[in-house]
C-alpha cells in the first residue's frame, strides 16, 4: 500500500469493514450521494448501496440514536458525524445511551458503534465550526475515545474500533486528511490505549495527540537546532489513555510537557498533567507544563486563530520559560 | 523596618508548634506583647505576643501548620497596612520579585527591603505574555525557603547536598537537577554529608519529619534563656516487648504525640545526663502521724497534705541546703535557680506529665498542699500554665500510691535530679537497742546528674530529706 494519506486510510478501513460483514453500515449526512463532506466515503454509495450507505438528514440526535438501536440488535453501524461541534446535538444518545447500556443492562447488551467526526480548528470555519471536544468524551466512562494523526494510525485504530463491543469516538483532524504516510499492506491492527513514542529524546518529553502531535514534532526539531533532544510522544487514544508511556519517558527526561489544540482550561491536558505529577513526581525537574489552545472562540480571521492555537514556536518557548533550556 | 515573628520555643524541649488559631488578620495594627495568634504545642495551647509593634503585614503560616521553632510566621513592619508592598517573604511567590538584575549575593530577604515605587513594572501579578528570555537567574531564598524541583531534591537529599548552597538556574532561580549534579560532579562542596537536612529543618526540607532529632537553631531564639522542660520522665521499666515474634509483621502503631515527646526527652536525658543512684529507707512513722494531726486541724478548711506534700516540702528545705540539686546544667557551666519549683510526676490518660509547684520554695506546707492539689487538677483538664509544665527545677516521682516499694526515675532535662519515693508500708526494723520493731518506712531513691554532682553529695542529700521525714516538725516550723 505504501505512502496514502489519511483520508485513504480511512476508506480502507471503510471499505474493508463493509466488505467483511454484511452486519456494517454507515450513515451520516452527506456520505451517499455527496461522497462525504470530506470526501472519506467517496464512491461508496455506488459500491455498497443505500441500504448500507445510508444518508440522513440534519438530526445528528435521531441518527446516533438509530445507530444506537441498531447496535443493540446486533449490527455495527459506523456514524459520520459532519463535525464533532454537531455531536454536541447528540450528546444525550452518546452520553446517556451508548455508554450505559452495557453497563446499565449488567452485561446483556452491547453497543458496538463508531462514531467518525472530525475534529479541530485551523480551517476558518470560525467559532462554531473549529472546536476540539474529543477531551470531553474522553472523561465518559463507557465511551473508548481514539485520535489518530498518521495513516498508518488511522487505519490501525479504525480497525481496533470497528471490531470493539463499545461505543468509539473517532476523532479526525480536519487538517490531517491530506497527511502522508507509511502503510503496510499486510493487516495490522493498532491497539488501544498505546501511546507511540514518535521520537526518541532525553531533555523533555513533549505529549500530543492528533494533529498536535504533529505540533510536538516541529517543536523537537527546533530544540535539535538548540542543542536538546525532545522525546514527543503520540497518544493516540484518549480514552484509554497511556500513562506508562509518558511516565517512563519523564523518568528519563525529568521535564513533560503537554500540548492540546483545545481550551487550556477543563481540557484534557489537565488530566494527562495531572496524572503523570502523581506517577512521577520525585522524577520532575519542574512543572508539568501545559500548552494549549488560547480560551477564546475561534476567530474567523485565518491569523487571529491560528494565535489561539498552539505551535511549535509557542511549544519551546513554554519550554524555555518553564525550564530555562 | 521589619521584623520576622518566629515560632516561639515554650518549653525546654519543644521543637516545633502549630498556629492553632490566627488573631489578628493581616494588615491590622498590632502593639507590642499584644496576642496575635494562638500556638499549640505538646501540652497546651498558649496565646503567642506579638514582639514587635506596627502592622501585620504577612501571616506566613497557614492556622492548623506546624512549623519548626525559629521559623518565620509572621512579619511586622511599620507604616500604615500595607500588605500589598509587604516585606518579599512571602514563599509562594515562584516569580523573582521585580529586580531585573539579579544580585548575586543573597541578603536577607527581610531586611533588605525599602522596596517601594523603585521596582516599577512587577507587582500588579498581571504575569502575563509569555517571557521570552528566562527571568532573572537569582536565588529564591524568599522567607527562608529555598525553591528546588523534586528531583532535584531528592537528589540532593540522597547525595547529601546541601540545597541553601546550591544557586539555582531554573526559572526564577529554582534549583533544577543540573545543579545539584554540578555540584556533585564538582565534587567541591562536601557539605556535612549525612544529615544534610537536620540543620536545615527551618528552611524547607520536606524530609525533614525523618530526622525528628535536631533542634532547631537554638540561636535563632528570642528567648534569652532555655525555658524548662516540658513532660517526661520515669516509667521504672522501658517496658519493651522481649517477646521476638517470627509472625509476619506485626501492625506499627504510631505514637501520640505526647508519646514522642516522651521517647525524645527520656533517650535526651539518659545520652546526655549521667545518672547515678543513691537510696535510703525513711521511717515516716512520726511523719504519718503528724500527717494526721495536721490535717485533723486543716480538714476544717477543706485542706488535706499528703504524704507526697510532707516530702515536697522537705525537699524545697533540702534544695535551699544544696542547691546544686535545684540549678540546671548549661554549656559546661551551672545555672542557679534563685526559686525551687518542684515538679510532680502525674500519670495523665495519654501519658505523663510533670507540673510544677511554682515557688514552692516559698510555701507553707498548707499552701503547698493546696498548691499541689490545684495544680494536680488543672494538669488533668490540660489547663496548665506554660510556666507550671515548663519550668519546674527538680522533681518527685511517687508511685507509693501504686503499691511499688522503689524505683528509678529519669532526670527530666534541663534539671539535674529526681527523687523517686516508694510506698509507706510497715516493715521490721532493727532499732538502736537491736531491737525487731515495726516501722512505717518508705524508700527513696534519688538520681542525679554525674556532671554536677558526685556520690557523696548525692547521699548527703537524701540524708537530709531523710533527717526532715523522720523528724518533721522540723519541717513544719
Amino acid at each position: 500500500m505504501a505512502e496514502i494519506i489519511v483520508r485513504e486510510a480511512i476508506a480502507h478501513g471503510l471499505r474493508e469493514a463493509l466488505e467483511q460483514d454484511e452486519n456494517v453500515f454507515l450513515l451520516g449526512e452527506d456520505i451517499g450521494e455527496y461522497d462525504g463532506a470530506y470526501a472519506v466515503t467517496r464512491g461508496f454509495l455506488k459500491d455498497f448501496g443505500p441500504e448500507r450507505i445510508r444518508d440522513t438528514p440534519i438530526s445528528e440526535s435521531g441518527f446516533v440514536g438509530a445507530a444506537v438501536g441498531a447496535a443493540l440488535v446486533g449490527l455495527r453501524p459506523i456514524v459520520e458525524i459532519m463535525t464533532i461541534n454537531f455531536s454536541m446535538l447528540a450528546m444525550d444518545q452518546i452520553i446517556n445511551h451508548a455508554a450505559k447500556f452495557h453497563y446499565m443492562s449488567d452485561g446483556q447488551l452491547t453497543v458496538p458503534m463508531v462514531i467518525r467526526t472530525v475534529t479541530g480548528g485551523g480551517a476558518q470555519l470560525a467559532a462554531t465550526h473549529s472546536q476540539s471536544l474529543e477531551g470531553w468524551y474522553a472523561s465518559v466512562p463507557g465511551l473508548k475515545v481514539a485520535v489518530p494523526s498518521t495513516p498508518y494510525d488511522a487505519l490501525g485504530l479504525l480497525r481496533t474500533s470497528i471490531k470493539d463491543e463499545n461505543p468509539i469516538i473517532f476523532a479526525e483532524h480536519a487538517l490531517l486528511y491530506g497527511t502522508r504516510g507509511e502503510v503496510p499492506s499486510e493487516y495490522y491492527e493498532v491497539p488501544f490505549g498505546q501511546a507511540a513514542v514518535r521520537r526518541e529524546g532525553s531533555d523533555v518529553t513533549i505529549v500530543g495527540y492528533s494533529r498536535m502531535a504533529h505540533i510536538a514534532m516541529e517543536a523537537a526539531d527546533i530544540l535539535a537546532e538548540r542543542g536538546r533532544r525532545a522525546e514527543v510522544i503520540d497518544l493516540r487514544t484518549l480514552r484509554p489513555f497511556d500513562v506508562d508511556t509518558i511516565v517512563e519517558s519523564v523518568k528519563k527526561t525529568n521535564r513533560a510537557v503537554v500540548v492540546e489544540e483545545t481550551w487550556r482550561t477543563g481540557g484534557f491536558a489537565g488530566e494527562i498533567a495531572s496524572e503523570v505529577q502523581e506517577a512521577a513526581f520525585d522524577y520532575l525537574d519542574g512543572p508539568v507544563v501545559r500548552v494549549g489552545g488560547l480560551d477564546v472562540p475561534a476567530p474567523y480571521s485565518g491569523q487571529i486563530e491560528a494565535a489561539t492555537i498552539p505551535d511549535a514556536s509557542r511549544v519551546v518557548d513554554e519550554i524555555a520559560r518553564n525550564f530555562a533550556i | 523596618m521589619a521584623t520576622e515573628l518566629t515560632m516561639p520555643q515554650m518549653g525546654y524541649d519543644m521543637q516545633e508548634g502549630t498556629v492553632v488559631r490566627w488573631l489578628k488578620a493581616e494588615g491590622s495594627n498590632v502593639e507590642l506583647g499584644e496576642p496575635v495568634a494562638e500556638i499549640e504545642t505538646d501540652k497546651a495551647v498558649v496565646e503567642f505576643e506579638s514582639y514587635a509593634s506596627g502592622v501585620l503585614q504577612t501571616i506566613l503560616v497557614a492556622e492548623g501548620s506546624t512549623v519548626p521553632v525559629g521559623e518565620a510566621i509572621a512579619v511586622v513592619g511599620e507604616g500604615d497596612v500595607a500588605v500589598a508592598d509587604a516585606p518579599e517573604p512571602e514563599p509562594e511567590t515562584p516569580e523573582p520579585a521585580a529586580e531585573p538584575e539579579a544580585v548575586d549575593e543573597e541578603q536577607d530577604a527581610v531586611e533588605a527591603i525599602p522596596l517601594g515605587a523603585a521596582s516599577a513594572p512587577s507587582t500588579d501579578g498581571v504575569a502575563t505574555a509569555p517571557v521570552e528570555e528566562a527571568p532573572a537567574e537569582q536565588p529564591v531564598r524568599e522567607g527562608g525557603r529555598v525553591f528546588a524541583t523534586p528531583v532535584a531534591r531528592q537528589l540532593a537529599y540522597e547525595s547529601g547536598v546541601d540545597l541553601s548552597t546550591v544557586d539555582g538556574s531554573g526559572p526564577g532561580g529554582r534549583i533544577v537537577k543540573e545543579d545539584v549534579l554540578n555540584i556533585i560532579e564538582a565534587g567541591t562542596e562536601t557539605t556535612p554529608a549525612p544529615v544534610p537536612v537536620a540543620e536545615e529543618e527551618s528552611v524547607v526540607e520536606p524530609e525533614v519529619e525523618a530526622v525528628p532529632e535536631s533542634v532547631p537553631a537554638a540561636e535563632v531564639e528570642p528567648e534569652p534563656e532555655p525555658e524548662p522542660a516540658p513532660v517526661a520522665e520515669v516509667e521504672p521499666e522501658p517496658v519493651v516487648e522481649p517477646e521476638v515474634e517470627a509472625e509476619p509483621e506485626p501492625e506499627l502503631i504510631p505514637l501520640s504525640r505526647m508519646r514522642q515527646q516522651i521517647a525524645r526527652v527520656t533517650i535526651r536525658s539518659k545520652s546526655e545526663k549521667p545518672h547515678f543512684y543513691v537510696n535510703t529507707d525513711v521511717d515516716m512513722t512520726k511523719a504519718m502521724m503528724l500527717r494526721a494531726q495536721i490535717n485533723q486541724v486543716m480538714a476544717a478548711d477543706g485542706v488535706r497534705a499528703t504524704v507526697n506534700d510532707l516530702i515536697i516540702a522537705a525537699s524545697v528545705i533540702t534544695l535551699k541546703r544544696f542547691p546544686k540539686f535545684n540549678a540546671f546544667y548549661e554549656d559546661g557551666g551551672l545555672r542557679m535557680n534563685d526559686d525551687v519549683n518542684v515538679g510532680i510526676a502525674m500519670a495523665v490518660e495519654e501519658g505523663l506529665i510533670m507540673p510544677a509547684i511554682v515557688g514552692a520554695g516559698e510555701m507553707s506546707l498548707r499552701e503547698i498542699a493546696q498548691a499541689s492539689k490545684e495544680v494536680a487538677e488543672r494538669a488533668q483538664q490540660g489547663t496548665l500554665a506554660p510556666q507550671e509544665y515548663a519550668g519546674g527545677t527538680f522533681a518527685i516521682s511517687n508511685m507509693g500510691m501504686m503499691g511499688v516499694t522503689s524505683f528509678v526515675a529519669i532526670i527530666q532535662p534541663p534539671q539535674s535530679a529526681v527523687l523517686a519515693v516508694g510506698a509507706v508500708q510497715k516493715r521490721p526494723i532493727v532499732d538502736d537497742d537491736d531491737q525487731i520493731v515495726v516501722r512505717q518506712m518508705m524508700t527513696a531513691t534519688l538520681s542525679a546528674d554525674h556532671r554536677i554532682v558526685d556520690g557523696a553529695e548525692g547521699a548527703m542529700f537524701v540524708n537530709e530529706i531523710k533527717g526532715l521525714l523522720e523528724n518533721p516538725l522540723s519541717i513544719i516550723l
